[in-house]
C-alpha cells in the first residue's frame, strides 16, 4: 500500500473535488486519501503504528456529520504515532473565538471556507511548499 | 354726576311677616294655646262681629265664643278648637261658621306659643262651584305632551278655578330674576308672556316665604289694612304671621301692583327639587278675594304642577343626555372598528356635534386642526388652545362668556361665545372645542330692570317700585346660552372614553412596535443566515466552471464565453452576498467607540481606492482631518463606501476630483465628500440610502445599492447624521455630522 501523502477528512463531495483538484495541480505525484467521517477517522487514528505509514498532511474539516473536527484534532494530537503530522483545519467559520480554538487545540493552519479554485490552490501550494518539503518534522513544536 | 343703582334691596331688609297688619277682608284673633287667653286681635273685629277688639284682649277664647253666640249655646267652638289642637288643625280647616249673619270660614293655625284663628268670607254655593272642577283639572293637567303645554294647561285650569283676569306661570332663573314662560289673560289684555321680570321685583325674602307659605292672595290693594292690637306686654314681641292667609303686605309690594293697575293678586308656588322653580301669578284688575276652598285647590294644582315639573325637567335632562350619551358611545365604537379618531368625530356627518347642543366645534389633533360647522377660523382656535394651554386650566373647561375671560374672543362671539373645552393632551396643546353663539338674546324686560325707581319732582331719588311696565328690551351681549349639565356630563364622559382609548391604542402600537422589533431581528439573522450559507453554493458553482473551463480545451468560443459569464455572476452574487452581511453585522455589532485619528485612515482608504478603481489622474484634496468619537471598523466602512462612489462615479470626468473636507465646529464635526462625478437626481431625496436602491444614471457602473444602505445604518447607529447635496452632471456632495462627545 502506497504511503498517503495527503490526508483528507471531509464529508462534502463538492471540497473533496476542489481539493484533489488543487491537489493533483501542485504535484500529481502525491498521493491523495479522503476519509467521509469521524468514525472512519478514529478508526484510521487508533490504527497507525510503526506498521501502517503515517499520511504526511492532514486537511480537517470542522463540519462532519458524526464528529466534531476540533475532537477530532484532539485525539491526533494526543496519539503518540500522530501529535507530529500538520493539521490544517477547514472550517466555513470567520469568527476569530473558532480560529483561536482551532490553533489551540493544535492546528497548524486555518482555512475559510467557501474558498475559489484558485486561491485554494494557492494556499495548499504554499502549505504543500512547507511541510512536505522537510523530511524531518519540527518535533519541538508540539513538545508535551 | 353719577347717579348710585339703586333697586329694592331695601326690601330684602323689611320683616315682612310679622307685619302687625291683616287684609281687611279678614279678621285675625291669637291666643295662647293652653289658656286660651286672647293676645292678638285685629282692629276689625267690630266689622265682623259687633264686638269691640281692645276689650276682647286678655278673655279667652270661650268668652269670645260664648258672647259671640249666647243665644245658641249648642256652638262649642272653643272646644272644637281645642280638640283640634290635640288631634292636628289640618282635619278642622275651615270650619263653616256665620257671624252677623254671614257665611265665614273659620282658619286655623299655631303661630308660637300661639292658636291663630281667621276669618274669612265665604258663600254657601262655593262647593257646587268646585265640585265640577276638582275632578277633572288635574287629569287635564297631566294629559301628556311638553312641559310648555302642562304648563299652558295648568295656567287655563286655574284661571277656571279663580277666575282672575290674567293668569302667568313664572320661571325664575338662576339669577334670580323671572320670565313669563306660560299666561292665559282675558281677552283684550296686552300679553305678558315672554316678559322678564328683575330680581329685585320679588325679594329674596319673599321668595323664601313663597317656599313655606304655598298660595297668598292680596283680595284688593286698596282696603286699608286693620292693625293687629296686642296688649302692652306683648308690644315688643309682633305675632309671627309666616302662616296667615290675610296677613298684609309690604306697602312697596302694594305700589308695585298699583303701579301695574294689578287690584287684585294671587299667587302659587311652585317647587321643585326644593327650590322654588318659579309661581302661578295671578292677576285682577279689581278687587276679588278667592275663596279659602278655591285657594286650596289651587293649591293642590300647584303642587301637582311641582311635581310635574320636577319630574319632566328631569325626564327631559335624561332624555338629552341619553341622546348626548348615544352620540358619544357612537363615535368610540367607530374608533374601536379601527376608524381613526378625526374619522370618527369629523368625517362621519359631524358626529362630533351630537355630544352636546353645540353649534360648531373643533378637534385640535396630532398637529391639524378641524372645523366643524360655523367654527371659528384656524387662527382663532390656535389662539384659543394657546389660552387654555396657559395657566392652570383643568381638562374640561367651560364658559357661556368667553370674551369676558379671553378678550380676543369678542372678534368671533357670533360663533364662539360659549366655550366648552375638552383636552385630549393639554401638553402637545390636543383639545375638543365646542362653541355656542352669541345669543343676543334679546331679553323684553317689563321696564328697565337697572331703572326700578323713580324721581320725585326735584329730581331726588324716591325708593318705590318701579312705576314703568313698558317693555324694555335689552341686548344681552357677548354671552351664550349656558353648558347644561346633561352637556357636561356627556363631555365628560366623552373624554373619558376617548383618554382610555388612545391610552388602549397606544399600548396597541408599543406592543405592535415590540412586535415589529422581533420580526426585524429575526429577519436580521434570517438575512445573515441565508447569506452565509448561500456563499457555498456559489463558491462551488464558480470552482465547477473554472474546472469545466480548464479541462475541456476543445470548447468552442461561445462554451467557453458561458463559462465566464457564469464565474462572472457568481462573482457578481458574492459581492452582494458579502455587502448585505456587512449591511446585517452593523446591526448585529455593539459600537465600540474611540476617537479615532482620521487622517492615516483617510489616507489608506483613498490609496487602495485609486489602485482599485485603477484612476490615475485622480485629482484629490484632502482639507483637514479632525479626529471622530466612534467605531474604528464601522466608520472606516462608511469612508471607504462614500469615496468609493466618489471615485467610482467621477472616474469618467476629466480629470476625476474628490475633495474630502473636515471641519470642526462648536459641538459637532461635519465631514464633506466632494466629487465631480455624475450626480444625484435630488428628487430622490432619502430613497438613495435604501437597501438595493440604485440610481438610473449609474446602471453602467458596478454596484448593488447596498453601499449607502450600510452608511445610512452606520451613521444612525452613531446617532450621526448624513445628508447630500447633488447636481446630476455637476457632482455630488455628502456630508457626514457626528456628535463632538
Amino acid at each position: 500500500m502506497k504511503a498517503t501523502d495527503i490526508l483528507y477528512i471531509e464529508d462534502n463531495e463538492d471540497y473533496i473535488q476542489f481539493v484533489k483538484r488543487a491537489v493533483s495541480k501542485i504535484n500529481t505525484d502525491l498521493s491523495f486519501n479522503v476519509l467521509m467521517d469521524g468514525k472512519n477517522t478514529l478508526e484510521f487514528i487508533e490504527g497507525v503504528g510503526a506498521a501502517k505509514p503515517l499520511p504526511r498532511l492532514i486537511l480537517l474539516d470542522i463540519n462532519l456529520p458524526d464528529y466534531n473536527g476540533l475532537d477530532l484534532l484532539a485525539k491526533i494530537r494526543s496519539n503518540k504515532a500522530t501529535r507530529y503530522i500538520p493539521v490544517v483545519m477547514f472550517s466555513s467559520s470567520e469568527n476569530q473565538k473558532d480560529m483561536m480554538k482551532a490553533f489551540d487545540g493544535g492546528a497548524n493552519a486555518y482555512l475559510v471556507k467557501p474558498m475559489g479554485l484558485t486561491p485554494l490552490t494557492e494556499t495548499l501550494q504554499s502549505i504543500c511548499n512547507f511541510w512536505l518539503n522537510h523530511n524531518q518534522l519540527p518535533v519541538d513544536n508540539f513538545a508535551a | 354726576m353719577s347717579y348710585p343703582v339703586v333697586n329694592l334691596t331695601n326690601c330684602d331688609k323689611e320683616p315682612i311677616h310679622i307685619l302687625g297688619k291683616v287684609q281687611a277682608h279678614g279678621l285675625l284673633i291669637a291666643a295662647d294655646r293652653i289658656s286660651f287667653e286672647i293676645a292678638y286681635i285685629s282692629e276689625n273685629c267690630k266689622e265682623f262681629t259687633g264686638l269691640d277688639a281692645a276689650p276682647l284682649l286678655g278673655h279667652t277664647l270661650s268668652y269670645f265664643f260664648d258672647t259671640l253666640y249666647k243665644d245658641n249655646p249648642e256652638q262649642t267652638y272653643a272646644q272644637v278648637i281645642r280638640f283640634g289642637l290635640t288631634q292636628g288643625l289640618d282635619n278642622l280647616n275651615p270650619i263653616k261658621l256665620q257671624l252677623k249673619g254671614k257665611l265665614f270660614h273659620l282658619i286655623l293655625h299655631t303661630s308660637d306659643r300661639f292658636i291663630v284663628l281667621e276669618f274669612e268670607p265665604t258663600s254657601p254655593d262655593i262647593d257646587s262651584q268646585l265640585q265640577q272642577l276638582v275632578g277633572s283639572s288635574l287629569t287635564q293637567i297631566l294629559e301628556g305632551g311638553t312641559l310648555q303645554e302642562t304648563l299652558q294647561r295648568a295656567a287655563r285650569q286655574i284661571k277656571e278655578l279663580i277666575r282672575y283676569d290674567r293668569v302667568m306661570i313664572y320661571k325664575f332663573w338662576e339669577d334670580g330674576h323671572g320670565e313669563v314662560v306660560a299666561e292665559e289673560h282675558a281677552e283684550g289684555l296686552e300679553p305678558f308672556m315672554g316678559l322678564h321680570y328683575p330680581a329685585s321685583d320679588i325679594p329674596r325674602q319673599a321668595r323664601e316665604l313663597y317656599k313655606i307659605n304655598l298660595t297668598r292672595i292680596i283680595a284688593d290693594v286698596d282696603a286699608e289694612p286693620s292693625g293687629i292690637l296686642t296688649m302692652p306686654d306683648e308690644k315688643d314681641k309682633p305675632l309671627d304671621l309666616t302662616h296667615s292667609s290675610i296677613r298684609a303686605v309690604s306697602t312697596i309690594h302694594i305700589q308695585y301692583l298699583k303701579n301695574m293697575g294689578v287690584q287684585a293678586s294671587f299667587s302659587v308656588s311652585l317647587i321643585a327639587n326644593d327650590e322654588l322653580w318659579g309661581l302661578i301669578a295671578c292677576h285682577n284688575y279689581t278687587p276679588r278675594f278667592i275663596d279659602y276652598k278655591a285657594r286650596q285647590h289651587a293649591k293642590l294644582i300647584g303642587q301637582v304642577l311641582s311635581s310635574s315639573i320636577q319630574y319632566r325637567e328631569g325626564q327631559e335632562d335624561r332624555e338629552e343626555s341619553q341622546a348626548f350619551r348615544n352620540a358619544s358611545d357612537d363615535i368610540i365604537r367607530r374608533m374601536q372598528k379601527d376608524w381613526s379618531l378625526v374619522d370618527a368625530v369629523i368625517n362621519q356627518k359631524n358626529f362630533l356635534l351630537r355630544i352636546t347642543n353645540a353649534t360648531s366645534a373643533a378637534l385640535i389633533f396630532e398637529g391639524k386642526i378641524y372645523r366643524v360647522g360655523d367654527a371659528p377660523s384656524e387662527e382663532q382656535i390656535q389662539g384659543i388652545v394657546e389660552w387654555l394651554q396657559s395657566g392652570n386650566k383643568r381638562n374640561l373647561y367651560h364658559t357661556n362668556h368667553l370674551t369676558a375671560l379671553y378678550s380676543p374672543a369678542d372678534a368671533f362671539r357670533d360663533k364662539g361665545s360659549g366655550l366648552l373645552a375638552c383636552a385630549i393632551s393639554k401638553e402637545l396643546g390636543e383639545y375638543i372645542l365646542f362653541f355656542k353663539p352669541e345669543i343676543i338674546t334679546t331679553v323684553k324686560w317689563a321696564g328697565n330692570p337697572e331703572k326700578p325707581l323713580a324721581t320725585d319732582d326735584s329730581g331726588a331719588l324716591v325708593l318705590s317700585p318701579r312705576r314703568s311696565f313698558e317693555v324694555w328690551s335689552q341686548q344681552v351681549e357677548g354671552t351664550s346660552e349656558k353648558w347644561s349639565k346633561a352637556e357636561l356630563n356627556a363631555v365628560f364622559k366623552f373624554r373619558e372614553d376617548l383618554v382610555h382609548f388612545i391610552n388602549l391604542k397606544a399600548n396597541e402600537i408599543r406592543k405592535l412596535n415590540e412586535k415589529l422589533k422581533e420580526a426585524y431581528d429575526e429577519l436580521d439573522t434570517f438575512s445573515f443566515t441565508i447569506s452565509h450559507d448561500l456563499k457555498t453554493p456559489i463558491a462551488s458553482i464558480k470552482n465547477y466552471a473554472e474546472i469545466m473551463l480548464e479541462d475541456n480545451t476543445q470548447l468552442d468560443e461561445q462554451n467557453k464565453h458561458f463559462l465566464n459569464r457564469i464565474i462572472i455572476s457568481a462573482d457578481k452574487m458574492n459581492t452582494l452576498i458579502r455587502e448585505v452581511l456587512e449591511y446585517s453585522r452593523v446591526s448585529r455589532t455593539l459600537l465600540q467607540k474611540q476617537r479615532i485619528e482620521m487622517e492615516p485612515v483617510i489616507r489608506e482608504i483613498t490609496s487602495e481606492l485609486v489602485a482599485a478603481y485603477k484612476v490615475h489622474n485622480l485629482d484629490l484634496t484632502i482639507n483637514g482631518t479632525p479626529g471622530i468619537l466612534g467605531d474604528r471598523v464601522m466608520l472606516t466602512q462608511v469612508f471607504t463606501n462614500l469615496l468609493s462612489n466618489a471615485i467610482k462615479y467621477s472616474s469618467r470626468s476629466k480629470p476625476p476630483k474628490v475633495t474630502i473636507e473636515g471641519k470642526e465646529e462648536e459641538t459637532q464635526v461635519i465631514y464633506s465628500i466632494r466629487d465631480n462625478g455624475v450626480g444625484i437626481d435630488m428628487n430622490y431625496g432619502g430613497h438613495i440610502f435604501e437597501l438595493f436602491k440604485r440610481m438610473d444614471n449609474v446602471k453602467e457602473y458596478e454596484g448593488s445599492g447596498v453601499g449607502l444602505a450600510i452608511v445610512k445604518r452606520i451613521m444612525e447607529k452613531h446617532n450621526a447624521r448624513i445628508w447630500y447635496e447633488s447636481e446630476p452632471g455637476t457632482g455630488t456632495i455628502f456630508y457626514l455630522s457626528f456628535e463632538k462627545d
